[in-house]
């Protein structure tokens, strides 16, 4: 038996999937359960999933069924004793996290193929064929149910992909704001006003946002990192590497193993270390902000990472961005130094506890050293701002050293091809 | 000047950082720092869309992408026919 309280909670089947839908329960609360004993069903989007337990004890729950429960948040507790006090926060962990606790989360078995009949097509005009959410997706965008004729069972992810547009799959996707005091706002009074309502894609993100911001206590330092123009080095090197992000995702990834509290999450009071160092990259060049991941960036080269970084740009900007490119960051890195920005204060993301931002260079005396300045937001409740400002001040280390490193190897190349001519 | 690269100049144009400079087929733009990395690819996919042919990034170096000139060469160097 158990001696601690085990939250289940809602995995993730899909990065596109910000809740799911509570569709049975197969146990009652309260109810002695074993491991690997089946306790509830989801539907995400792309199918009914099971929900096992992770252990022997008591399960508790207080969702009712039809409800939507947020990704990574607790579907349920299992507990040592029947009345086992149950904790009043609902944090929500990252999806790597969700699928990778294999011992206090049991991977859900997609069970599509068991689907009943009334789950499928609240119109009844569909075959069994279309999954609700894509009858759904068909109504709302006025598509013909034909155009999927060849696939044998379509879900939601069948009609997004139809559609292939990153904008659209944030907007199809993205739900309702949640409720609370953050969104009751105070107006100017006696100015007129006119209201616009925001494109779903924008309530998404300011969604998913929100989820981490309510369960982190965010705080932040900035560090300043002298350069002689590290931008402009690479880009006239002609190398792969045309840009700093490369280095300092390279460089970012390797404090990370040795600052686990910015790879990490807190929960329930504990302190949640990831295994892998994902590092995500936030990118919004016309089509949504999105963020793909660069996995294990530890234990890659900075040749790698660009070229990872390059790949999943131009993924980006062709919106052939998948699921699993998104999926599983542990860290987030936003660049905003080509937009002439000298701070900012960069949010964290769901599931996380850090994001760094990157500020421009700004050189304030012509033909003289510049600087630019690293923005860590971290979250307080794992780490304090001393070790935040180690963490920087390595990396803008780490990042002088690579600068002169750099430097020196183009200047010999150019004695050399001077000698050469 | 060919239309198709006069179009690309047009798009150069539009995601440059810098407002107001003039660009020719032989204008340095990464190395210049009128256009960044992200810039690059941009520039990519557009020269993809002119060109009608898939260039996979990984066979090309950003000295390759440096002038617009340089872009269609490239494009006939190792582009493929594609949609």
């Amino acid at each position: 038996m158990i001696q601690e309280l085990i939250p289940v909670l809602v995995p993730q089947e899909t990065v596109n999937d910000e809740t799911v839908k509570l569709t049975a329960w197969l146990v009652s609360s309260g109810d002695k359960v074993q491991a690997e004993q089946l306790l509830a069903q989801v539907e995400t989007s792309k199918a009914l999933l099971d929900i096992h337990a992770p252990a022997d004890g008591f399960v508790r729950y207080e969702h009712q069924l039809g409800s939507e429960l947020a990704i990574g948040s607790p579907l349920c507790y299992i507990t040592p004793a029947v009345d086992t006090p149950l904790p009043r926060s609902s944090p929500v962990i990252a999806a790597a996290k969700v699928r990778k606790t294999a011992t206090k989360i049991v991977a859900p078995r997609t069970t599509s193929e068991k689907r009943p009949r009334h789950d499928v097509g609240e119109t009844g005009t569909f075959s069994p064929r279309f999954s609700r959410s894509a009858v759904r997706l068909l109504g709302e965008h006025n598509l013909d149910p034909q155009q999927f004729a060849h696939l044998p069972l379509v879900r939601a992810q069948d009609v997004v992909s139809y559609i292939q547009s990153a904008d659209e799959i944030d907007e199809l996707v993205s739900g309702a704001m949640p409720a609370g005091d953050a969104f009751q706002p105070a107006f100017a009074s006696s100015v007129p006003m006119r209201w616009e309502s925001l494109p779903r894609r924008k309530l998404g993100e300011i969604r998913r946002l929100w989820s981490a911001q309510g369960h982190a206590l965010a705080s932040s330092v900035t560090v300043s990192c002298p350069t002689r123009g590290l931008r402009s080095l690479l880009r006239t090197s002609g190398g792969v590497v045309s840009s700093p992000v490369a280095f300092i995702v390279f460089e970012a990834a390797r404090l990370l193993k040795k600052y686990p509290a910015f790879n990490a999450v807190f929960a329930e009071g504990h302190a949640g270390y990831y295994e892998e160092v994902n590092v995500g990259i936030a990118i919004d060049y016309g089509k949504g902000l999105l963020v793909p991941v660069v996995r294990n960036a530890d234990q890659k080269d900075a040749i790698e990472i660009a070229e990872e970084l390059r790949d999943l740009m131009y993924k980006y900007l062709r919106q052939e961005l998948k699921a699993e490119d998104l999926s599983g960051g542990t860290f987030v890195v936003s660049d905003l130094s080509a937009e002439g920005v000298v701070s900012f204060l960069p949010l964290i993301n769901q599931g996380q506890s850090a994001i760094l931002g990157i500020a421009s260079e700004l050189f304030p005396v012509a033909d003289a050293p510049g600087s630019f300045n690293f923005i860590l937001t971290f979250d307080h409740q794992l780490a304090e701002g001393r070790m935040a400002a180690q963490f920087v001040n390595e990396l803008a280390e780490r990042l002088q050293t690579r600068e002169a490193s750099l430097r020196s190897q183009t200047e010999v190349t150019q004695e050399q091809e001077n000698t050469n001519s | 000047m060919t239309a198709e690269a006069q179009q690309m100049i047009e798009h150069i144009t539009r995601i440059m950082r810098r407002r107001g400079v003039q660009i020719d087929e032989n204008t340095p733009l990464l190395s210049s720092g009128l256009i960044d990395s992200m810039g690059l690819l941009d520039a990519l996919v557009k020269l993809e869309e002119v060109t009608h042919m898939r260039i996979p990034p990984g066979k090309i170096q950003p000295k390759d992408m440096d002038t617009v000139a340089l872009m269609f060469a490239t494009a006939q160097r190792v582009g493929k026919p594609g949609k």
